[in-house]
Protein backbone atom coordinates (compact mmCIF):
# COMPACT_ATOMS: atom_id res chain seq x y z
CA UNK A 1 0.00 0.00 0.00
CA UNK A 2 0.90 3.68 0.05
CA UNK A 3 4.97 3.52 1.59
CA UNK A 4 5.04 7.00 1.20
CA UNK A 5 3.43 7.86 4.28
CA UNK A 6 3.38 5.90 7.24
CA UNK A 7 1.64 7.79 9.49
CA UNK A 8 -0.60 5.64 12.00
CA UNK A 9 -2.91 8.68 12.37
CA UNK A 10 -5.20 9.95 8.76
CA UNK A 11 -7.24 13.35 8.78
CA UNK A 12 -11.20 12.51 8.58
CA UNK A 13 -10.76 13.20 4.79
CA UNK A 14 -8.31 10.36 4.21
CA UNK A 15 -10.15 7.53 6.29
CA UNK A 16 -13.70 8.41 4.62
CA UNK A 17 -11.70 8.19 1.24
CA UNK A 18 -10.28 5.00 2.23
CA UNK A 19 -13.53 3.72 3.34
CA UNK A 20 -15.46 4.46 0.57
CA UNK A 21 -12.90 2.73 -1.99
CA UNK A 22 -13.70 -0.43 0.69
CA UNK A 23 -17.60 0.44 0.55
CA UNK A 24 -17.12 0.44 -3.87
CA UNK A 25 -15.63 -2.63 -3.41
CA UNK A 26 -17.61 -4.41 -1.28
CA UNK A 27 -20.52 -3.23 -3.50
CA UNK A 28 -19.18 -4.70 -6.57
CA UNK A 29 -18.37 -7.72 -5.09
CA UNK A 30 -21.68 -8.46 -3.75
CA UNK A 31 -22.99 -7.54 -7.17
CA UNK A 32 -20.88 -10.37 -8.31
CA UNK A 33 -18.20 -8.57 -9.74
CA UNK A 34 -15.56 -10.37 -8.11
CA UNK A 35 -12.87 -8.42 -9.87
CA UNK A 36 -13.07 -5.66 -7.66
CA UNK A 37 -9.99 -5.16 -5.11
CA UNK A 38 -9.20 -2.64 -2.18
CA UNK A 39 -6.30 -1.39 -4.18
CA UNK A 40 -4.31 2.03 -3.03
CA UNK A 41 -4.92 2.49 0.62
CA UNK A 42 -2.99 5.20 2.92
CA UNK A 43 -0.38 3.14 4.66
CA UNK A 44 -2.33 3.28 8.15
CA UNK A 45 -1.93 -0.44 9.66
CA UNK A 46 -6.00 -1.03 10.43
CA UNK A 47 -6.80 0.20 7.24
CA UNK A 48 -4.17 -2.10 5.42
CA UNK A 49 -5.58 -4.98 7.62
CA UNK A 50 -9.01 -4.26 6.66
CA UNK A 51 -7.87 -3.61 3.04
CA UNK A 52 -5.73 -7.47 2.83
CA UNK A 53 -8.72 -9.19 4.77
CA UNK A 54 -11.13 -7.72 2.61
CA UNK A 55 -9.17 -8.64 -0.77
CA UNK A 56 -8.32 -11.96 0.70
CA UNK A 57 -12.14 -12.74 1.24
CA UNK A 58 -12.39 -12.08 -2.61
CA UNK A 59 -9.02 -14.27 -3.54
CA UNK A 60 -10.13 -16.71 -2.08
CA UNK A 61 -14.11 -16.15 -3.18
CA UNK A 62 -12.66 -15.52 -6.85
CA UNK A 63 -10.20 -18.50 -6.87
CA UNK A 64 -13.17 -20.84 -5.77
CA UNK A 65 -15.52 -19.29 -8.57
CA UNK A 66 -12.71 -19.47 -11.22
CA UNK A 67 -11.80 -22.83 -10.32
CA UNK A 68 -15.11 -24.66 -9.55
CA UNK A 69 -16.61 -22.81 -13.32
CA UNK A 70 -13.37 -23.70 -15.01
CA UNK A 71 -13.33 -27.36 -13.52
CA UNK A 72 -17.29 -27.62 -14.53
CA UNK A 73 -15.99 -26.01 -17.45
CA UNK A 74 -14.11 -29.08 -18.79
CA UNK A 75 -16.74 -31.69 -17.17
CA UNK A 76 -19.36 -30.17 -19.15
CA UNK A 77 -16.76 -30.96 -22.25
CA UNK A 78 -16.47 -34.54 -21.54
CA UNK A 79 -12.79 -33.63 -19.78
CA UNK A 80 -12.17 -35.00 -16.62
CA UNK A 81 -7.96 -34.38 -15.99
CA UNK A 82 -8.92 -31.04 -14.03
CA UNK A 83 -9.84 -30.82 -10.44
CA UNK A 84 -10.63 -28.02 -8.24
CA UNK A 85 -6.95 -27.15 -6.47
CA UNK A 86 -7.68 -27.21 -3.14
CA UNK A 87 -4.30 -25.77 -1.72
CA UNK A 88 -5.57 -22.22 -0.95
CA UNK A 89 -9.26 -22.87 -0.58
CA UNK A 90 -10.11 -22.69 3.20
CA UNK A 91 -13.08 -24.07 5.28
CA UNK A 92 -16.34 -24.31 3.06
CA UNK A 93 -14.42 -23.96 -0.19
CA UNK A 94 -12.30 -26.61 0.21
CA UNK A 95 -15.17 -29.06 1.15
CA UNK A 96 -17.28 -27.26 -1.57
CA UNK A 97 -14.72 -27.78 -3.73
CA UNK A 98 -13.74 -31.47 -2.54
CA UNK A 99 -17.77 -32.64 -3.25
CA UNK A 100 -17.83 -30.89 -6.65
CA UNK A 101 -14.40 -33.15 -7.55
CA UNK A 102 -15.78 -36.25 -6.33
CA UNK A 103 -19.20 -35.66 -8.57
CA UNK A 104 -16.71 -34.55 -11.78
CA UNK A 105 -15.28 -38.07 -10.19
CA UNK A 106 -18.30 -39.74 -10.23
CA UNK A 107 -18.97 -38.30 -13.80
CA UNK A 108 -15.59 -38.86 -15.42
CA UNK A 109 -16.50 -42.86 -14.08
CA UNK A 110 -19.97 -42.68 -15.64
CA UNK A 111 -18.54 -41.05 -18.73
CA UNK A 112 -16.27 -43.53 -19.40
CA UNK A 113 -18.75 -46.25 -18.75
CA UNK A 114 -21.07 -44.71 -21.31
CA UNK A 115 -17.85 -44.68 -23.70
CA UNK A 116 -17.32 -47.96 -23.75
CA UNK A 117 -21.08 -48.55 -23.91
CA UNK A 118 -20.98 -46.30 -26.52
CA UNK A 119 -17.98 -48.13 -28.25
CA UNK A 120 -19.92 -51.63 -27.91
CA UNK A 121 -22.96 -50.23 -28.91
CA UNK A 122 -21.45 -48.51 -32.23
CA UNK A 123 -19.94 -52.29 -32.93
CA UNK A 124 -23.25 -54.65 -32.50
CA UNK A 125 -24.78 -51.36 -34.80
CA UNK A 126 -22.08 -51.74 -37.11
CA UNK A 127 -22.61 -55.37 -37.14
CA UNK A 128 -26.65 -54.96 -37.47
CA UNK A 129 -25.41 -52.69 -40.00
CA UNK A 130 -23.52 -55.27 -42.14
CA UNK A 131 -26.18 -57.88 -41.47
CA UNK A 132 -28.99 -55.24 -42.50
CA UNK A 133 -27.09 -54.64 -45.48
CA UNK A 134 -26.46 -58.48 -46.01
CA UNK A 135 -30.39 -59.05 -45.79
CA UNK A 136 -31.11 -56.30 -47.75
CA UNK A 137 -28.99 -57.53 -50.47
CA UNK A 138 -30.50 -61.33 -50.04
CA UNK A 139 -33.91 -59.49 -49.99
CA UNK A 140 -32.80 -58.29 -53.60
CA UNK A 141 -31.64 -61.53 -54.17
CA UNK A 142 -34.98 -63.16 -53.34
CA UNK A 143 -37.04 -60.05 -55.41
CA UNK A 144 -35.29 -61.32 -58.22
CA UNK A 145 -35.77 -64.54 -58.15
CA UNK A 146 -39.14 -64.52 -57.02
CA UNK A 147 -39.46 -62.48 -60.15
CA UNK A 148 -38.06 -65.08 -62.19
CA UNK A 149 -40.12 -67.82 -60.21
CA UNK A 150 -43.16 -66.00 -61.41
CA UNK A 151 -42.30 -65.94 -65.02
CA UNK A 152 -41.40 -69.21 -64.88
CA UNK A 153 -44.89 -70.01 -63.46
CA UNK A 154 -46.98 -67.54 -65.40
CA UNK A 155 -44.51 -69.83 -68.87
CA UNK A 156 -45.39 -72.68 -66.80
CA UNK A 157 -49.29 -71.95 -66.61
CA UNK A 158 -49.34 -70.43 -70.11
CA UNK A 159 -47.45 -73.73 -71.46
CA UNK A 160 -49.44 -76.08 -69.81
CA UNK A 161 -53.06 -74.22 -70.69
CA UNK A 162 -51.71 -75.14 -74.32
CA UNK A 163 -50.28 -78.49 -73.78
CA UNK A 164 -54.14 -79.12 -71.69
CA UNK A 165 -55.94 -77.28 -75.14
CA UNK A 166 -53.74 -79.70 -77.67
CA UNK A 167 -54.01 -82.89 -75.18
CA UNK A 168 -58.10 -82.08 -75.10
CA UNK A 169 -57.82 -81.88 -78.51
CA UNK A 170 -55.50 -84.92 -78.91
CA UNK A 171 -57.85 -86.91 -76.81
CA UNK A 172 -60.88 -85.91 -78.98
CA UNK A 173 -58.95 -86.76 -82.11
CA UNK A 174 -58.34 -90.30 -80.82
CA UNK A 175 -61.88 -90.66 -79.86
CA UNK A 176 -62.86 -89.69 -83.24
CA UNK A 177 -60.07 -92.15 -84.61
CA UNK A 178 -61.10 -93.96 -82.32
CA UNK A 179 -63.99 -94.47 -83.33
CA UNK A 180 -63.89 -94.40 -87.13
CA UNK A 181 -61.80 -97.51 -86.26
CA UNK A 182 -64.56 -99.43 -84.48
CA UNK A 183 -66.88 -98.28 -87.70
CA UNK A 184 -64.06 -99.25 -90.16
CA UNK A 185 -63.55 -102.99 -87.81
CA UNK A 186 -67.54 -103.34 -88.01
CA UNK A 187 -68.03 -102.35 -92.05
CA UNK A 188 -64.73 -104.33 -92.13
CA UNK A 189 -66.99 -108.01 -90.16
CA UNK A 190 -69.62 -107.11 -91.67
CA UNK A 191 -67.81 -107.52 -95.31
CA UNK A 192 -66.02 -110.14 -94.13
CA UNK A 193 -69.36 -111.99 -93.06
CA UNK A 194 -71.08 -110.87 -96.11
CA UNK A 195 -67.90 -112.24 -98.57
CA UNK A 196 -67.91 -115.53 -96.25
CA UNK A 197 -71.63 -115.80 -97.00
CA UNK A 198 -71.17 -115.09 -100.52
CA UNK A 199 -68.45 -117.64 -100.69
CA UNK A 200 -70.46 -119.94 -99.53
CA UNK A 201 -73.17 -119.14 -101.86
CA UNK A 202 -70.56 -119.43 -104.77
CA UNK A 203 -70.06 -122.84 -103.32
CA UNK A 204 -72.96 -123.70 -103.26
CA UNK A 205 -73.77 -122.15 -107.01
CA UNK A 206 -70.33 -124.00 -107.68
CA UNK A 207 -72.14 -127.09 -106.50
CA UNK A 208 -75.16 -126.30 -108.30
CA UNK A 209 -73.47 -125.79 -111.33
CA UNK A 210 -71.79 -129.28 -110.97
CA UNK A 211 -74.73 -131.34 -109.96
CA UNK A 212 -76.24 -129.14 -112.89
CA UNK A 213 -73.16 -130.65 -115.55
CA UNK A 214 -73.93 -133.96 -113.78
CA UNK A 215 -77.70 -133.73 -114.97
CA UNK A 216 -76.51 -132.57 -118.41
CA UNK A 217 -74.17 -135.31 -118.78
CA UNK A 218 -76.97 -137.79 -117.44
CA UNK A 219 -79.53 -136.40 -119.76
CA UNK A 220 -76.24 -136.74 -122.86
CA UNK A 221 -76.18 -140.28 -122.11
CA UNK A 222 -79.54 -140.81 -121.69
CA UNK A 223 -79.67 -138.68 -125.46
CA UNK A 224 -77.16 -141.44 -126.72
CA UNK A 225 -79.01 -144.13 -125.65
CA UNK A 226 -82.20 -142.84 -127.19
CA UNK A 227 -80.62 -142.85 -130.17
CA UNK A 228 -79.87 -145.94 -130.32
CA UNK A 229 -83.18 -146.81 -129.20
CA UNK A 230 -84.35 -144.60 -132.05
CA UNK A 231 -81.79 -146.36 -134.13
CA UNK A 232 -82.85 -150.14 -133.27
CA UNK A 233 -86.75 -148.54 -133.79
CA UNK A 234 -85.55 -146.93 -137.21
CA UNK A 235 -84.44 -150.13 -138.75
CA UNK A 236 -87.04 -152.32 -136.97
CA UNK A 237 -89.62 -149.42 -138.55
CA UNK A 238 -87.60 -150.09 -141.98
CA UNK A 239 -87.72 -153.78 -141.72
CA UNK A 240 -91.07 -153.40 -140.93
CA UNK A 241 -91.50 -151.43 -143.72
CA UNK A 242 -90.59 -154.16 -146.09
CA UNK A 243 -92.03 -156.84 -144.48
CA UNK A 244 -95.23 -154.50 -145.06
CA UNK A 245 -94.54 -154.06 -148.65
CA UNK A 246 -93.78 -157.82 -148.77
CA UNK A 247 -97.58 -158.28 -147.41
CA UNK A 248 -98.48 -155.85 -149.67
CA UNK A 249 -97.45 -157.69 -152.60
CA UNK A 250 -98.43 -161.11 -150.40
CA UNK A 251 -101.74 -159.65 -150.46
CA UNK A 252 -102.16 -159.09 -154.10
CA UNK A 253 -101.54 -161.99 -154.86
CA UNK A 254 -104.00 -163.28 -152.55
CA UNK A 255 -106.37 -161.24 -154.07
CA UNK A 256 -109.26 -160.62 -152.20
CA UNK A 257 -108.88 -163.08 -149.41
CA UNK A 258 -105.74 -161.10 -148.76
CA UNK A 259 -107.41 -157.73 -149.59
CA UNK A 260 -107.81 -157.20 -145.59
CA UNK A 261 -104.65 -157.74 -145.16
CA UNK A 262 -103.36 -155.85 -147.77
CA UNK A 263 -105.37 -152.88 -145.95
CA UNK A 264 -103.59 -153.98 -142.42
CA UNK A 265 -100.11 -154.54 -144.46
CA UNK A 266 -100.61 -151.17 -145.56
CA UNK A 267 -101.39 -149.46 -142.40
CA UNK A 268 -98.22 -151.22 -141.01
CA UNK A 269 -96.33 -149.74 -143.71
CA UNK A 270 -97.65 -146.26 -143.11
CA UNK A 271 -97.14 -146.81 -139.42
CA UNK A 272 -93.74 -147.89 -140.57
CA UNK A 273 -93.24 -144.79 -142.08
CA UNK A 274 -94.66 -142.77 -139.63
CA UNK A 275 -92.14 -144.30 -137.23
CA UNK A 276 -89.41 -143.81 -139.44
CA UNK A 277 -90.45 -140.30 -139.83
CA UNK A 278 -91.06 -139.96 -135.86
CA UNK A 279 -87.48 -142.02 -135.03
CA UNK A 280 -85.91 -139.04 -137.54
CA UNK A 281 -87.91 -136.64 -135.92
CA UNK A 282 -86.66 -137.91 -132.36
CA UNK A 283 -83.53 -138.02 -134.16
CA UNK A 284 -83.67 -134.60 -134.79
CA UNK A 285 -84.41 -133.46 -131.72
CA UNK A 286 -82.08 -135.73 -129.69
CA UNK A 287 -79.56 -134.29 -132.03
CA UNK A 288 -80.69 -130.93 -131.02
CA UNK A 289 -80.70 -131.75 -127.28
CA UNK A 290 -77.45 -133.33 -127.15
CA UNK A 291 -75.91 -129.96 -128.91
CA UNK A 292 -78.24 -127.93 -126.64
CA UNK A 293 -77.13 -130.28 -123.65
CA UNK A 294 -73.01 -130.28 -124.91
CA UNK A 295 -73.56 -126.14 -125.13
CA UNK A 296 -75.20 -126.00 -121.60
CA UNK A 297 -72.59 -128.01 -119.80
CA UNK A 298 -70.06 -125.82 -121.96
CA UNK A 299 -72.10 -122.69 -120.51
CA UNK A 300 -72.23 -124.57 -116.71
CA UNK A 301 -68.42 -124.87 -117.25
CA UNK A 302 -68.00 -121.48 -117.86
CA UNK A 303 -70.58 -120.27 -115.26
CA UNK A 304 -68.72 -122.93 -112.96
CA UNK A 305 -65.43 -121.57 -113.95
CA UNK A 306 -66.28 -118.26 -113.41
CA UNK A 307 -67.85 -119.20 -109.86
CA UNK A 308 -64.68 -120.69 -109.30
CA UNK A 309 -62.34 -117.71 -109.97
CA UNK A 310 -65.08 -115.67 -108.12
CA UNK A 311 -64.96 -118.39 -105.13
CA UNK A 312 -60.54 -117.40 -105.26
CA UNK A 313 -61.21 -113.62 -104.99
CA UNK A 314 -63.43 -114.04 -102.86
CA UNK A 315 -60.93 -116.03 -100.68
CA UNK A 316 -58.28 -113.22 -101.12
CA UNK A 317 -60.63 -110.34 -100.27
CA UNK A 318 -61.50 -112.52 -97.08
CA UNK A 319 -57.88 -112.63 -95.94
CA UNK A 320 -56.61 -109.26 -96.97
CA UNK A 321 -60.14 -108.25 -94.94
CA UNK A 322 -59.01 -110.92 -92.00
CA UNK A 323 -55.48 -108.93 -92.32
CA UNK A 324 -57.03 -105.28 -92.21
CA UNK A 325 -59.20 -106.43 -89.40
CA UNK A 326 -56.31 -107.71 -87.55
CA UNK A 327 -54.52 -104.24 -88.51
CA UNK A 328 -57.73 -101.79 -87.86
CA UNK A 329 -58.21 -103.63 -84.53
CA UNK A 330 -54.16 -103.13 -83.79
CA UNK A 331 -54.96 -99.59 -84.59
CA UNK A 332 -57.96 -99.15 -82.59
CA UNK A 333 -56.09 -100.83 -79.70
CA UNK A 334 -53.14 -97.95 -80.31
CA UNK A 335 -55.72 -95.60 -80.71
CA UNK A 336 -57.27 -96.14 -77.41
CA UNK A 337 -53.49 -96.87 -75.42
CA UNK A 338 -53.05 -92.86 -76.86
CA UNK A 339 -56.16 -91.82 -76.09
CA UNK A 340 -55.68 -92.77 -73.01
CA UNK A 341 -52.09 -91.08 -72.55
CA UNK A 342 -53.38 -88.09 -74.02
CA UNK A 343 -56.03 -87.61 -71.10
CA UNK A 344 -53.68 -88.91 -68.53
CA UNK A 345 -51.47 -85.85 -69.97
CA UNK A 346 -54.56 -83.95 -69.93
CA UNK A 347 -55.10 -84.45 -66.58
CA UNK A 348 -51.56 -84.22 -64.89
CA UNK A 349 -51.16 -80.73 -67.13
CA UNK A 350 -53.97 -79.89 -65.32
CA UNK A 351 -51.99 -80.57 -61.83
CA UNK A 352 -48.92 -78.86 -63.20
CA UNK A 353 -51.04 -76.15 -64.05
CA UNK A 354 -52.21 -76.27 -60.49
CA UNK A 355 -48.82 -76.38 -59.17
CA UNK A 356 -48.09 -73.23 -61.47
CA UNK A 357 -51.05 -70.99 -59.83
CA UNK A 358 -49.84 -72.56 -56.83
CA UNK A 359 -46.24 -71.73 -57.42
CA UNK A 360 -47.19 -68.34 -58.85
CA UNK A 361 -48.80 -67.06 -55.92
CA UNK A 362 -46.19 -67.89 -53.74
CA UNK A 363 -43.70 -66.18 -55.72
CA UNK A 364 -46.13 -63.44 -55.23
CA UNK A 365 -46.25 -63.54 -51.79
CA UNK A 366 -42.66 -64.11 -51.73
CA UNK A 367 -41.82 -61.05 -53.72
CA UNK A 368 -44.11 -59.61 -51.29
CA UNK A 369 -42.13 -60.74 -48.55
CA UNK A 370 -38.87 -59.80 -49.91
CA UNK A 371 -39.89 -56.85 -50.83
CA UNK A 372 -41.34 -56.39 -46.97
CA UNK A 373 -37.93 -57.81 -45.81
CA UNK A 374 -35.71 -55.19 -47.89
CA UNK A 375 -37.91 -52.12 -46.62
CA UNK A 376 -37.46 -53.59 -42.81
CA UNK A 377 -33.49 -53.81 -44.13
CA UNK A 378 -34.01 -50.33 -45.12
CA UNK A 379 -35.94 -48.84 -41.89
CA UNK A 380 -33.40 -51.17 -39.44
CA UNK A 381 -30.45 -49.42 -41.72
CA UNK A 382 -31.99 -45.92 -41.10
CA UNK A 383 -32.50 -46.68 -37.67
CA UNK A 384 -28.85 -48.17 -36.78
CA UNK A 385 -27.68 -45.08 -39.28
CA UNK A 386 -30.20 -42.63 -36.89
CA UNK A 387 -28.35 -44.41 -33.82
CA UNK A 388 -24.90 -44.14 -35.00
CA UNK A 389 -25.30 -40.21 -35.44
CA UNK A 390 -27.42 -39.37 -32.21
CA UNK A 391 -24.44 -41.05 -30.55
CA UNK A 392 -22.52 -38.17 -31.81
CA UNK B 1 13.69 -3.37 -16.83
CA UNK B 2 14.51 -2.52 -13.45
CA UNK B 3 18.21 -1.92 -13.33
CA UNK B 4 17.91 -1.94 -9.72
CA UNK B 5 17.08 -5.75 -9.95
CA UNK B 6 19.69 -7.69 -6.79
CA UNK B 7 21.33 -10.11 -8.36
CA UNK B 8 20.40 -14.25 -8.54
CA UNK B 9 21.11 -16.04 -5.10
CA UNK B 10 20.45 -19.16 -5.84
CA UNK B 11 18.22 -19.56 -2.84
CA UNK B 12 14.66 -21.22 -3.10
CA UNK B 13 12.15 -19.64 -1.13
CA UNK B 14 8.54 -20.81 -0.75
CA UNK B 15 5.37 -20.01 1.11
CA UNK B 16 2.27 -21.81 2.78
CA UNK B 17 0.55 -24.66 1.47
CA UNK B 18 -2.68 -22.92 2.30
CA UNK B 19 -1.91 -19.43 0.85
CA UNK B 20 -2.30 -18.50 -3.00
CA UNK B 21 -0.38 -15.80 -4.79
CA UNK B 22 -2.85 -13.51 -6.55
CA UNK B 23 -2.29 -10.89 -8.85
CA UNK B 24 -4.15 -9.24 -11.68
CA UNK B 25 -3.18 -7.52 -14.87
CA UNK B 26 -4.63 -5.58 -17.92
CA UNK B 27 -5.06 -6.86 -21.33
CA UNK B 28 -0.96 -6.18 -21.89
CA UNK B 29 0.46 -7.46 -18.68
CA UNK B 30 0.56 -4.98 -16.40
CA UNK B 31 -0.43 -5.23 -13.18
CA UNK B 32 -3.15 -3.92 -11.57
CA UNK B 33 -2.95 -5.93 -8.52
CA UNK B 34 -1.56 -8.21 -6.39
CA UNK B 35 -2.02 -9.51 -2.66
CA UNK B 36 -0.54 -9.65 0.35
CA UNK B 37 1.20 -12.77 -0.23
CA UNK B 38 2.32 -11.68 -3.37
CA UNK B 39 3.60 -8.79 -1.69
CA UNK B 40 5.45 -11.02 0.98
CA UNK B 41 7.28 -13.45 -1.19
CA UNK B 42 8.15 -11.61 -3.77
CA UNK B 43 9.26 -8.82 -1.20
CA UNK B 44 7.89 -5.98 -3.39
CA UNK B 45 5.57 -3.65 -2.14
CA UNK B 46 1.99 -2.53 -3.29
CA UNK B 47 3.28 0.57 -5.14
CA UNK B 48 6.25 -0.96 -6.68
CA UNK B 49 3.84 -3.53 -8.61
CA UNK B 50 0.96 -1.55 -9.58
CA UNK B 51 1.73 -0.51 -13.29
CA UNK B 52 4.35 -2.81 -13.54
CA UNK B 53 5.00 -5.48 -16.05
CA UNK B 54 4.34 -9.07 -14.90
CA UNK B 55 8.25 -9.99 -16.13
CA UNK B 56 9.24 -8.04 -13.17
CA UNK B 57 9.16 -11.33 -11.37
CA UNK B 58 10.39 -13.21 -14.66
CA UNK B 59 13.43 -15.31 -13.94
CA UNK B 60 16.30 -16.08 -16.29
CA UNK B 61 15.90 -19.82 -15.91
CA UNK B 62 12.02 -20.30 -17.36
CA UNK B 63 11.90 -21.26 -20.86
CA UNK B 64 10.37 -18.83 -22.91
CA UNK B 65 7.96 -21.03 -24.60
CA UNK B 66 5.71 -21.28 -21.17
CA UNK B 67 5.07 -17.60 -21.76
CA UNK B 68 4.53 -18.41 -25.35
CA UNK B 69 2.39 -20.89 -24.50
CA UNK B 70 0.51 -18.48 -21.80
CA UNK B 71 -0.24 -15.79 -23.62
CA UNK B 72 -1.24 -17.81 -26.71
CA UNK B 73 -4.20 -19.44 -24.30
CA UNK B 74 -5.12 -16.66 -22.95
CA UNK B 75 -5.62 -15.31 -26.15
CA UNK B 76 -8.23 -17.53 -26.98
CA UNK B 77 -9.72 -16.83 -23.74
CA UNK B 78 -8.59 -20.03 -21.93
CA UNK B 79 -7.02 -20.88 -19.00
CA UNK B 80 -3.72 -22.31 -18.06
CA UNK B 81 -1.71 -24.01 -15.71
CA UNK B 82 1.97 -23.65 -15.15
CA UNK B 83 4.91 -23.80 -13.59
CA UNK B 84 6.94 -21.52 -13.15
CA UNK B 85 9.94 -20.23 -11.66
CA UNK B 86 10.02 -16.76 -10.34
CA UNK B 87 12.55 -14.15 -8.74
CA UNK B 88 11.94 -12.13 -6.22
CA UNK B 89 13.13 -8.80 -5.77
CA UNK B 90 16.46 -9.62 -3.61
CA UNK B 91 17.35 -12.17 -6.64
CA UNK B 92 15.51 -15.21 -4.55
CA UNK B 93 13.83 -17.94 -6.57
CA UNK B 94 10.50 -19.57 -5.67
CA UNK B 95 8.44 -21.68 -7.57
CA UNK B 96 4.72 -21.64 -7.91
CA UNK B 97 1.56 -23.55 -9.62
CA UNK B 98 0.15 -20.89 -11.43
CA UNK B 99 -2.79 -20.83 -12.52
CA UNK B 100 -3.76 -17.47 -15.22
CA UNK B 101 -7.42 -16.60 -16.23
CA UNK B 102 -8.67 -14.30 -18.26
CA UNK B 103 -11.18 -11.88 -16.22
CA UNK B 104 -14.39 -11.19 -17.69
CA UNK B 105 -16.79 -8.38 -17.07
CA UNK B 106 -20.60 -8.21 -16.16
CA UNK B 107 -20.77 -8.48 -20.24
CA UNK B 108 -18.96 -11.09 -20.88
CA UNK B 109 -15.89 -9.27 -22.17
CA UNK B 110 -12.10 -10.03 -21.48
CA UNK B 111 -10.72 -7.00 -19.48
CA UNK B 112 -7.66 -8.45 -17.87
CA UNK B 113 -5.75 -11.44 -16.76
CA UNK B 114 -5.70 -13.25 -13.01
CA UNK B 115 -3.59 -15.80 -12.12
CA UNK B 116 -3.39 -17.72 -8.50
CA UNK B 117 0.16 -19.32 -7.17
CA UNK B 118 -0.23 -22.47 -5.85
CA UNK B 119 2.67 -24.07 -3.70
CA UNK B 120 4.13 -26.53 -5.97
CA UNK B 121 3.49 -30.80 -5.78
CA UNK B 122 6.98 -31.87 -5.17
CA UNK B 123 6.34 -35.07 -7.63
CA UNK B 124 5.83 -32.29 -10.39
CA UNK B 125 8.46 -30.18 -9.68
CA UNK B 126 11.22 -32.51 -10.31
CA UNK B 127 9.45 -33.65 -13.78
CA UNK B 128 9.12 -29.82 -14.97
CA UNK B 129 12.83 -29.69 -13.90
CA UNK B 130 13.79 -31.75 -16.30
CA UNK B 131 11.71 -30.36 -19.04
CA UNK B 132 12.66 -27.21 -18.63
CA UNK B 133 16.72 -27.73 -18.48
CA UNK B 134 15.18 -29.80 -21.67
CA UNK B 135 13.54 -26.93 -23.29
CA UNK B 136 16.41 -24.24 -22.46
CA UNK B 137 19.03 -26.44 -23.81
CA UNK B 138 16.83 -26.36 -26.98
CA UNK B 139 16.23 -22.93 -26.65
CA UNK B 140 19.45 -20.93 -26.29
CA UNK B 141 20.75 -24.22 -29.09
CA UNK B 142 18.61 -21.77 -31.94
CA UNK B 143 20.41 -18.02 -33.44
CA UNK B 144 17.41 -15.75 -32.28
CA UNK B 145 14.57 -15.62 -29.53
CA UNK B 146 12.03 -16.57 -32.02
CA UNK B 147 13.73 -19.63 -33.44
CA UNK B 148 14.10 -20.57 -29.68
CA UNK B 149 10.01 -20.39 -28.99
CA UNK B 150 9.61 -22.36 -32.06
CA UNK B 151 11.95 -25.65 -31.35
CA UNK B 152 10.56 -25.54 -28.09
CA UNK B 153 6.87 -25.24 -28.94
CA UNK B 154 7.75 -28.27 -31.62
CA UNK B 155 9.25 -30.21 -28.55
CA UNK B 156 6.93 -30.02 -26.68
CA UNK B 157 3.95 -30.29 -29.28
CA UNK B 158 5.95 -33.80 -29.86
CA UNK B 159 6.52 -35.00 -26.24
CA UNK B 160 2.42 -34.19 -26.23
CA UNK B 161 1.67 -36.45 -29.25
CA UNK B 162 3.75 -39.31 -27.86
CA UNK B 163 2.06 -38.98 -24.61
CA UNK B 164 -1.75 -38.91 -26.46
CA UNK B 165 -2.55 -35.38 -24.36
CA UNK B 166 -2.90 -31.94 -24.53
CA UNK B 167 -0.90 -29.57 -22.34
CA UNK B 168 -3.94 -29.27 -20.04
CA UNK B 169 -3.84 -32.83 -19.27
CA UNK B 170 -0.23 -32.93 -19.29
CA UNK B 171 0.20 -30.34 -17.00
CA UNK B 172 -2.35 -32.40 -14.27
CA UNK B 173 -1.05 -35.55 -15.22
CA UNK B 174 2.10 -34.33 -13.66
CA UNK B 175 1.39 -34.25 -10.05
CA UNK B 176 -1.32 -37.18 -8.39
CA UNK B 177 -2.30 -34.31 -6.34
CA UNK B 178 -3.64 -32.45 -9.15
CA UNK B 179 -6.32 -35.71 -10.17
CA UNK B 180 -9.78 -35.82 -9.23
CA UNK B 181 -9.83 -37.85 -6.93
CA UNK B 182 -7.01 -36.07 -4.49
CA UNK B 183 -7.91 -35.01 -1.42
CA UNK B 184 -5.36 -32.52 -0.50
C1 LIG C 1 -2.05 -12.61 -15.04
C2 LIG C 1 -0.62 -12.86 -15.45
C3 LIG C 1 0.27 -13.35 -14.53
C4 LIG C 1 1.59 -13.57 -14.87
N1 LIG C 1 2.46 -14.07 -13.90
C5 LIG C 1 3.76 -14.22 -14.20
C6 LIG C 1 4.69 -14.67 -13.22
O1 LIG C 1 4.32 -14.97 -12.07
N2 LIG C 1 5.99 -14.80 -13.55
C7 LIG C 1 6.41 -14.51 -14.83
O2 LIG C 1 7.61 -14.63 -15.07
N3 LIG C 1 5.57 -14.08 -15.77
C8 LIG C 1 4.26 -13.96 -15.51
N4 LIG C 1 3.42 -13.54 -16.49
C9 LIG C 1 3.88 -13.44 -17.85
C10 LIG C 1 4.54 -12.13 -18.14
O3 LIG C 1 3.55 -11.24 -18.59
C11 LIG C 1 5.61 -12.27 -19.21
O4 LIG C 1 4.99 -12.74 -20.38
C12 LIG C 1 6.73 -13.24 -18.83
O5 LIG C 1 7.29 -12.87 -17.62
C13 LIG C 1 7.84 -13.28 -19.86
O6 LIG C 1 8.42 -12.04 -20.04
P1 LIG C 1 9.23 -11.67 -21.37
O7 LIG C 1 8.30 -11.89 -22.49
O8 LIG C 1 9.57 -10.21 -21.21
O9 LIG C 1 10.39 -12.57 -21.39
C14 LIG C 1 2.05 -13.30 -16.17
C15 LIG C 1 1.14 -12.83 -17.10
C16 LIG C 1 -0.19 -12.62 -16.76
C17 LIG C 1 -1.16 -12.12 -17.77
Amino acid sequence: MNSTSSNSTLDRDAVAQALSVIVDTCERASQGDLEARVVGLPDHPELVRLGHAINHLLDVSDAYVRESAAAMAECAQGRFHRPILLRGLPGSYRDAALTINQAALRMKEDTERIRKFEIERAQVADRVQNTTQSVSTSAQTLDQTALQILGNAEQTKTLSDTVAASATATASNVSAVAAACEELTASTSEISRQTTQSADLTAAAVKQSHEAADSVRALGQAARKIETVVGLIHKIAGQTKLLALNATLEAARAGDAGRGFAVVANEVKVLSQETAAATDSISDQVNSMRQATSSVASAIDGVSAAIGKINDNAGIISASLEEQVVATTEIAKRVSEASATASQISETIVTVAQAASGTEAASIQLKQASAALFEQAGLLSQEVEHLNTSRN
Amino acid sequence: MNPTKAPLTGREITFGEDEIIVSKTDLRGVITYANDVFERVSGYAESELIGKPHNLIRHPEMPACVFRLLWDTLKQEKEIFAYVLNRARNGDEYWVFAHVTPSFDLDGNVVGYHSNRRVPYPDALAKVKTLYVQLLGIERRERDRAAGIAACMAHLQTQLTAAGMDYSEFVFSLSEHTSLGAVA
